[in-house]
């Protein structure tokens, strides 16, 4: 009640229309590696690497002093177990001082959503003033175990006593030597894989292999424009060490194919009448990004000129088999809602490209009265101008480090802003387990 | 071997290969054998930077205890490997030390053996003391440079000279010690001896060499090494227990000292540092150890003593006396025992204390100490540096100066010089990670202070700005007017060169005051030398601030001052003005060369073939000796004997630092040494060329130039006035 009274001294209101509460809460800074295929030049790398960079670019970007950062928090998917509080490893590496405490969230694809909402949260609690959120996702290496009967063994053999049971053992484990256990790709409660349920959902909302495709053509073209035009400017370009050392510069995995060529593909999941193909779904990437997440009075007082305002997230959560790809259908209009803002008051949409078919599918489900209804109780939230979706590209074409992709849809979506003159816009990612997000920001200085 | 590097130097690097090799080794089947039966002592971890860290020492002691019959040997076994068991005593409280999962092994077996009751208090007091915890006082007594305090029935006795940073091993500090240890000796009060510095950073540095270069004589000297042998014999043999607790410089002379207690602990920590004695003081360690590796004395002869001579051989070829003599003695040692052993050394140490290398490495030492020296006043603070070019050099000097923790910006032209500058300091830190001498987060620290740019602007919050861009006036002169369009109106701007004048690149200068040659050498992170070169307008903050910076990357500082008649010298110098005096070869043959595209490492060939990179591929090339062949003179055979060609090639070395001196470039003889043996290579056992013209003769190699100026162009070889005149007078420069 206390902090109500106060005045907001030097904060501008940028918008009457919304209501919020607390401080106005501000992105200083977003920057990540480029975005590379996985197995290409980062692949000497580990994932704390990739992270430590982007943190290093960030701090060397805003040129801010390391010890004025009150927390730093990044989010990844498949941890290296070495580095199981990779923000912690990856912000010692990057050279902030050991007082700064680093934690490490996550929540699948939208990891750095999270991390960021936990920065906005720090902020508006008042616990911080300048947090980094960032994220990362290194899939040239991922954690291959020992099977469990293997595992079972090597754990049993510490407590063996005679030769007999040992060699019995060793026997198991030699056994089960050849049949290593690899990260999960399916859902842990139904089973089913994330392409395999994107396909359901494409066909359920009746989006066709063309369509998938043409999507998939427009996301690489508009990627690629992006990057000709420089306007991919969270880019903070990485330098490799060793023999054949190199500065890495732009994403690697934008390449626009023809339909003819889309078309020929065989389908990924679903065999042989499946619609995804390797072709329309994102890839396997290796990347990083970061944000500087501040206070508008901190920003303001340390000389930054924000590049938005971070007005309200919503994190929503479906049925983890039917509806594993839903959630920005539900995440879209309940954000808009929390701010009072209707589909039409926003200008840029960066939603999350998992699956050509998921995007398309997501985008008829807002447009359905039957599903509106049924799922939201609610009448249809209409049809995006498609002219506002990803206009710099997305998942598809510049990649999908699962831990990282949330700052860079944050950085793109402030930058676009910027860009095209408008106020709002919004951040949609579905997630596995049946998660999702969205996110509302706004122009700053508008 | 082991033996062979004993005298390579006091440095901990050595010794770290040294004892690896030693338990990596050949023999290491046998050394685990032996220490098995006798001991069950060590866990080696001998992976660790400067010092050997032995992490586990809690097991150490504990073992140790237990072994008590024993520890003779273990006390030789670590002798030999050099080595000191180090403790990890960062304990901030007793409590913490009884949830140690050691402890009950310590009880238990401390309970059991009822002698090693008082070691036990022991201990703990050093424990005590090292995690500065109050002491209890009893009773005190103090010497100039010893203090003994008492907790209990143990004494610790506090090495601490009044008015140094180091301790070292002189005549005061080990009569002091002497009559310490005699009273607490016959004190029956006193169970047990804790040896430790009263300095927080230095156990006993080493011995004082200024002792040493007061030995008048061979006898004096040996004299002096035989005290030492005794009052170690002393600590060793006494009937109470004695604890050395280490923490800083434990080097030499001091590690001797730590040697001759019983037990040494050590705080496991960087600064904390052992080295093995110089080259002269090296008792006959390894005695029992080899006997138990091999008792054959025709394996002795043949194989160890073999091997040790053959690398020392490789190693100093043969222009350093004291290994060979350290491997007579040890090889006496074994085989006529150790008092044969012990006398020998002394009388060797008596002889080695007063040869030329001897003289020649001491000259360095002090020299190099005065250089390490800040003598040039208070500086402006540097926070952060920008280098313009980022080739060798420029490279080299970024990355001595961000691992000091000084932030630098390394700046190109172009993008692909830049990445190589980049990779080079990548490289380098990458290799000191993989040798152990950083670990990955020191490394990864040490880059972000670095930022690679293209983007000249990013230098406007330098300190000092360093170009190191191709060695061309006119280049120069541009880049100096580019900074100083950027940096701010006190920003220092050094210039690298090793051949333009300073005083012709302030020319460019707005701001000439601020103009100053830093002269580093390649490679930087190797080469200690720093030569600061300074022109008439050059303010005093400015000499100061880049004196201070050299010293902070570590580097051995000798300012050079430059008027402008010797600028002019300088230039003359380059366009060959001097024409006879640097004369003699011909320069058509780099021409040719170049000619031929043999340009050296750039293009992969020169004098040699420098092939893939791995080992063995350089050879020398055949094409380039053909070029070599083509422009040979043969030489007049009176002035071609070995020595003739050695002193041929030195004497015009020497000669250009005998005009340096009286045309006053430098300032002191000891300066051009120093930069001799640093910067040029000049050979270390003579110390440079001044103190070779004292140990060689003046008037000796005065002669010499007159024969050889009689063989060749007079000029030439004509010796500069200031060495003739030492020749008439006989008069040194030390």
């Amino acid at each position: 009640m206390l902090r109500a009274a106060q005045p907001l001294q030097n904060v501008r209101q940028a918008s009457s229309a919304v209501k919020r509460t607390g401080k106005n809460v501000v992105l200083v800074e977003a920057v990540r590696t480029p975005f590379l295929l996985a197995g290409t030049a980062y692949k000497d790398m580990m994932a704390v690497d990739l992270q430590k960079e982007a943190l290093r670019a960030l701090m060397k970007r805003t040129q801010l002093s390391h010890d004025k950062v009150n927390h730093i928090i990044c989010g990844t998917v498949i941890q290296e177990c070495r580095t199981s509080n990779i923000a912690r490893e990856a912000a010692l590496l990057a050279g902030f001082p050991d007082k700064v405490p680093c934690h490490t969230v996550t929540l699948a694809c939208i990891s750095s959503n999270v991390a960021v909402a936990d920065a906005i949260g720090m902020i508006k609690s008042d616990y911080a003033d300048a947090v980094i959120a960032g994220g990362v996702e290194f899939m040239s290496d991922v954690p291959i175990r020992y099977n469990r009967k293997a595992r079972k063994a090597m754990l049993g053999l510490q407590k063996a006593k005679d030769a007999g049971s040992k060699l019995k053992i060793a026997g198991e484990i030699a056994k089960n030597l050849l049949s290593p256990e690899l990260p999960a790709i399916a859902e842990f409660s139904s089973g089913e894989t994330m392409g395999h349920s994107a396909d359901r959902l494409a066909a359920a909302f009746k989006v066709s292999r063309k369509e998938q495709d043409e999507f998939a053509i427009r996301s690489h073209t508009k990627a690629q424009e992006a990057a000709k035009a420089g306007k991919l400017k969270d880019i903070e370009p990485v330098f490799i060490e060793g023999k054949k050392a190199q500065t890495v510069k732009e994403d690697n995995g934008i390449r626009v194919g023809t339909i003819e060529k889309l078309s020929s593909l065989k389908p990924a999941f679903i065999k042989p009448h499946g619609t995804i193909t390797a072709a329309n779904a994102s890839f396997l990437t290796d990347g990083a990004s970061a944000c500087l997440v501040a206070s508008e009075e901190w920003a303001l007082a340390n000389g930054y000129k924000p590049l938005a305002y971070l007005r309200e997230y919503q994190f929503v959560a479906q049925d983890p088999k039917d509806q594993l790809l839903l959630s920005p259908a539900y995440a879209i209009p309940r954000v808009l809602e929390k701010a009072g803002l209707s589909v039409k008051d926003i200008s840029v949409f960066e939603i999350h490209e998992a699956f050509a078919g998921q995007v398309l599918a997501n985008l008829n489900a807002m447009d359905s009265e039957e599903f509106c209804q049924k799922w939201m109780k609610r009448s249809k939230v209409g049809r995006l101008d498609m002219n506002k979706i990803n206009a710099w590209g997305g998942s598809l074409s510049i990649g999908h480090p699962f831990g990282a992709t949330g700052v860079r849809l944050l950085a793109h979506t402030a930058h676009r802003l910027k860009e095209e003159g408008g106020q709002y816009g919004v951040i949609a990612a579905c997630a596995a387990g049946g998660h999702g997000v969205g996110m509302l920001v706004e122009a700053y200085g508008k | 071997m082991v033996i062979a590097a004993v005298d390579i130097g006091s440095k901990c690097e050595y010794l770290h290969g040294v004892a690896h090799h030693f338990v990596d080794g050949y023999d290491t089947n046998k050394i685990r054998m032996w220490e098995r039966e006798h001991l069950r002592l060590f866990e080696f971890n001998i992976s660790h930077t400067h010092c050997l860290h032995f992490l586990r020492i809690f097991q150490f002691m504990t073992h140790d205890l237990m072994a008590e019959k024993n520890l003779q040997g273990a006390w030789t076994l670590m002798k030999a490997l050099g080595c000191l068991a180090m403790a990890h005593l960062r304990l901030p409280s007793s409590n913490h030390l009884s949830s140690r999962p050691l402890s009950p092994v310590w009880h238990s077996r401390c309970s059991t053996n009822a002698e090693s009751l008082p070691l036990q208090s022991l201990l703990f007091c050093c424990i005590f003391i090292t995690s500065n915890l109050s002491i209890c006082r009893l009773r005190s007594r103090s010497w100039s440079t010893v203090k003994v305090e008492r907790q209990g029935d143990v004494a610790v006795l506090k090495i601490d000279i009044p008015n140094v940073k180091e301790n070292v091993l002189g005549e005061a500090l080990s009569g002091d010690l002497n009559e310490a240890f005699n009273k607490l000796e016959n004190d029956d009060s006193v169970k047990g001896i804790v040896l430790m510095s009263g300095k927080p950073n230095s156990f006993v540095a080493g011995a004082d060499i200024t002792m040493l270069s007061k030995a008048k004589d061979v006898a004096d000297a040996q004299r002096m090494s035989s005290e030492g042998q005794k009052q170690f014999a002393r600590l060793a043999d006494s009937k109470k227990p004695i604890v050395a607790a280490i923490m800083g410089s434990c080097l030499g002379g001091g590690l001797e000292l730590a040697m001759a207690c019983h037990y040494r602990i050590a705080v496991n920590d960087k600064k904390t540092q052992l080295g093995l004695p110089e080259i002269d003081r090296t008792r006959p360690l390894l005695e029992r150890v080899t006997s138990a590796v091999t008792n054959n004395r025709v394996v002795l002869d043949n194989v160890v003593l073999k091997m040790a001579r053959d690398k020392v051989m490789k190693l100093t070829k043969g222009n350093y006396p004291a290994p060979l003599k350290i491997l007579e003695v040890v090889r006496e040692g074994i085989v006529g025992g150790p008092a044969k052993g012990y006398a020998m050394e002394s009388q060797y140490f008596g002889e080695l204390a007063k040869t030329t290398q001897s003289a020649a490495l001491i000259g360095l030492f002090n020299g190099s100490t005065d250089c390490k020296k800040n003598k040039y006043g208070e500086g402006r603070p540097v926070k952060e540096i920008a280098v313009v070019g980022a080739g060798l050099m420029g490279a080299g000097i970024a990355n001595v100066t961000i691992d000091k923790g000084i932030r630098s910006v390394l700046l190109d032209v172009n993008q692909s010089g830049l990445e190589r500058g980049q990779n080079q300091i990548l490289t380098h830190l990458s290799t000191a990670v993989k040798r152990k001498r950083l670990s990955l987060l020191e490394k990864e620290r040490i880059v972000t202070n670095l930022e690679a740019t293209t983007d000249y602007s990013r230098m406007k919050n330098a300190d000092i700005v360093i170009e190191a861009v191709f060695e061309d006036l006119s280049l120069k002169h541009k880049v100096v007017k580019q900074i100083e369009s950027i940096v701010r109106p006190e920003c220092i701007v050094a210039t690298n060169t090793s051949a333009l004048p300073i005083a012709d690149i302030a020319k460019a200068s707005a701001r000439p005051e601020n103009v100053i040659g830093m002269h580093y050498f390649s490679p930087v992170e190797k080469m200690q030398l720093l030569e600061i070169i300074t022109h008439e307008g050059t303010s005093k903050q400015t000499i100061a601030t880049a004196a201070q910076l050299g010293l902070k990357q570590g580097k051995l500082v000798v300012v050079v001052k430059v008027g402008l008649d010797v600028a002019e010298h300088v230039a003359h110098f380059l366009s060959g003005a001097l024409g006879a005096r640097v004369g003699g070869g011909n320069p058509q043959i780099y021409t040719d060369l170049v000619a031929a595209g043999m340009k050296g490492r750039k293009s992969n060939k020169g004098f040699y073939n420098y092939g893939d990179g791995k080992k063995g591929s350089k050879k020398a090339n055949e094409e380039a000796l053909k070029i070599i062949k083509k422009y040979r003179v043969a030489a007049p055979a009176d002035v071609s004997s070995v020595e003739d060609q050695q002193i041929r090639v030195l004497c015009r070395f020497i000669n250009e630092a005998m005009y340096c001196l009286q045309e006053g470039v430098i300032s002191q003889p000891s300066d051009g040494d120093i930069a001799s043996v640093f910067g040029v290579g000049f050979p270390p056992f003579w110390g440079g060329p001044f103190r070779f013209v004292d140990l060689y003769g003046a008037e000796k190699l005065v002669t010499k130039m007159d024969k050889y100026s009689r063989a060749y162009n007079r000029e030439q070889f004509a010796p500069a006035q200031i060495l003739q005149d030492y020749a008439k007078s006989g008069k040194k420069f030390y």
